[in-house]
């Protein structure tokens, strides 16, 4: 049978197979969305950003609007003729061909390089450059010409295995540990981060550059034909009404939500209550497209793209009955300095029993954290983090680990 | 606000329930959790359906929003893990018996690189034409095109020539120097 009758008879029988399946599903309807909105949901935010956000990488306001931005007869375009980068399945990603690296994203959505430095040799890079600037985390770009991965911004350099070569960063690149498959055309991600590597302890061998430098100097500029960067994920595809521009800022992907009826409060990193510049409503519905502060939120899960790393907390409500446990996720990049180690801190929140103290309407008092000067470095994030259980009714999410929070 | 229940929302709930949910099937598998996937794309449409209803295809909208759902793991999470949380005595199986049959190709799809996969599963799951694969991906015409025969033969490969898999992709495409000095 030739392939494209395979595909025909198979694309036949994926329709059976939904015929089956959709007759469990409802119709959405005006009494059904009433549910959705209902949701006693809603978002206080004590929330404290970083204030001091570079101001060019707000470039613009949501749009509150709830307008959907995808319209299939005249699609928003995408970046040129490209992609979107592979994104894993099961931590499985394609590998490219020897002395090349492509972008990707692991399941999570963590950004990554797969690296193909030497034949037979892959790597599986965090993306995320160990240096940031005021807390905002970017992301290193392929370049073509050098076969190294360059910090367009601030002029860091990596060899095709991550290993640092110069620049600010003050590590290599982490990487993943994965597992070649058999026939080399993909590799499996098979746990978390691994340390950054040392400036002095490379993982591979010296390479040297094979061509000019994509960093031509234009910090900021995304101009660089031959530097290969990472997509958003799904860019442009959110449905608030605001199209994602396509850069190298670390993008944070937040979702909020998970089970109806429950929804938690989470700090996501106390560290950031002592760095917390200020806590302005404004700024965080700034920060966060589709939250208005206040305003209703919908307990389903959503997401949310902050265009900087987002310092401070973040509270939820919960209600009064939460019903169910359940699993929430959050990706975070390193909030700040003292733990940007290249490290996406990638939290699975497993939300255990109701709480003993349940948070209602009162107790949606936001936190606030006396400014603290920027100059200061934070205390040890450990510490910090170690804190369990405010007495307000609030979970508090607490660090157990590198990258991962829980609620206390 | 107008109440679109009764209008055309039915009518394009009816037409397309189907062939969305075989894309998220055909990319998903035949699992728990992927008849949620495809409501939840209706169910956005029918909240936003003041201005989908507008568009000369919602259809279209509807499937690159399930199309998102079904491969972003993140979004994906909510509506499936809910269902798999009430329905976990149910099994990751198919219903019926001819997708048992063709889960083998759909297992092949899912190797393929993303964007392929996509397209495949809008070419013949949803059965669209390739003008419409092309606006619900938000590519060009030709560039589906090119997507479909790389995927075909990718399938072709994998479905047919497993025995000289171990030979890999990799090394036919070693005709580039290694770029690595010593």
């Amino acid at each position: 049978m030739d392939i494209e009758t395979r595909a025909k008879a198979a694309g036949a029988a994926a329709r059976t197979e939904a015929r089956h399946r959709a007759g469990t599903l409802e119709r959405p309807d005006v009494a059904s969305r009433a549910r959705r909105n209902v949701r006693p949901a809603l978002l206080a935010v004590a929330g404290c950003l970083a204030a001091v956000v570079v101001a060019s990488t707000l470039l613009s306001q949501p749009d509150t609007a709830r307008v959907p931005a995808i319209d299939p007869v005249a699609p928003p375009a995408p970046a040129p003729g490209e992609p979107l980068d592979p994104v894993a399945d099961d931590g499985v990603l394609p590998v490219p061909e020897v002395g090349d690296a492509i972008p990707a994203h692991l399941d999570d959505g963590t950004p990554v390089f797969v690296s193909h430095p030497a034949d037979g040799e892959v790597v599986v890079l965090n993306a995320v450059d160990p240096h940031t600037t005021l807390g905002i985390g970017k992301l290193v770009a392929y370049c073509e010409s050098s076969a190294w991965f360059e910090d367009l911004f601030h002029g860091s350099r990596f060899t095709g295995w991550g290993d640092w070569t110069g620049g600010p960063s003050p590590t290599g690149l982490a990487s993943f540990p994965s597992e070649l498959a058999e026939d080399g055309a993909t590799v499996q991600v098979v746990g978390a981060a691994d340390p950054a590597p040392a400036r002095d302890e490379p993982r591979g061998p010296d390479q040297s550059p094979q061509g000019p430098s994509c960093d031509t100097g234009d910090t900021g500029d995304t101009g660089h034909a031959a530097a290969r960067m990472h997509t958003v994920p799904d860019a442009g595809l959110e449905l608030d009404g605001r199209a994602v521009r396509i850069d190298r800022w670390v993008w944070t992907e937040l979702v909020v939500g998970g089970y109806d009826d429950l929804l938690v409060v989470c700090d996501l990193d106390g560290t950031c209550d002592e760095r917390a510049p200020t806590v302005d409503g404004a700024a965080m519905a700034g920060e966060y497209r589709g939250i208005d502060p206040g305003a209703a939120l919908d307990a389903g899960p959503n997401i949310y793209l902050a265009r900087s790393t987002p310092q401070g907390t973040i509270d939820l409500i919960v209600p009064a009955e939460p019903a169910d446990a359940g699993l929430f996720t959050a990706i975070w990049p390193a909030p700040d300095k003292t733990e940007a180690e290249g490290e996406v801190s990638k939290t699975d929140l497993d939300v255990g029993q109701a709480p003993e103290t349940r948070a209602g309407p009162s107790s949606l008092a936001t936190r606030r954290n006396p400014r603290r000067p920027r100059d200061v470095p934070p205390p040890s994030p450990t510490g910090e983090a170690s804190r369990a259980a405010s007495s307000n009714g609030h979970r508090r999410l607490r660090r157990v680990a590198a990258g991962r929070l829980r609620i206390a | 606000m107008r109440d679109p229940a009764g209008s055309d929302f039915a009518a394009v709930y009816r037409r397309h329930l189907h062939s969305t949910l075989a894309v998220v099937i055909a990319l998903r598998g035949a699992r728990v959790g992927v008849e949620e996937v495809a409501q939840e794309a209706f169910t956005r449409a029918f909240e936003r359906w003041d201005d989908v209803g507008q568009m000369a295809r919602p259809d279209l909208w509807i499937h690159r929003v399930a199309l998102n759902l079904a491969t972003s793991r993140l979004r994906r999470l909510g509506a499936e893990a809910r269902a798999v949380a009430r329905l976990g005595n149910r099994r990751d199986e198919p219903t019926s018996a001819a997708f048992v049959d063709h889960g083998p190709f759909w297992e092949a799809v899912r190797q393929l690189p993303p964007r392929q996969a996509r397209v495949i599963a809008l070419r013949y799951a949803a059965d669209l034409p390739i003008a419409d694969v092309a606006a619900v991906m938000g590519i060009a015409e030709g560039t589906v095109k090119a997507h479909v025969h790389a995927a075909k033969r990718r399938l072709e490969e994998l479905l047919y020539a497993r025995g000289d898999q171990r030979r890999g992709s990799r090394h036919d495409h070693d005709d580039r120097a290694p770029r690595t000095e010593p």
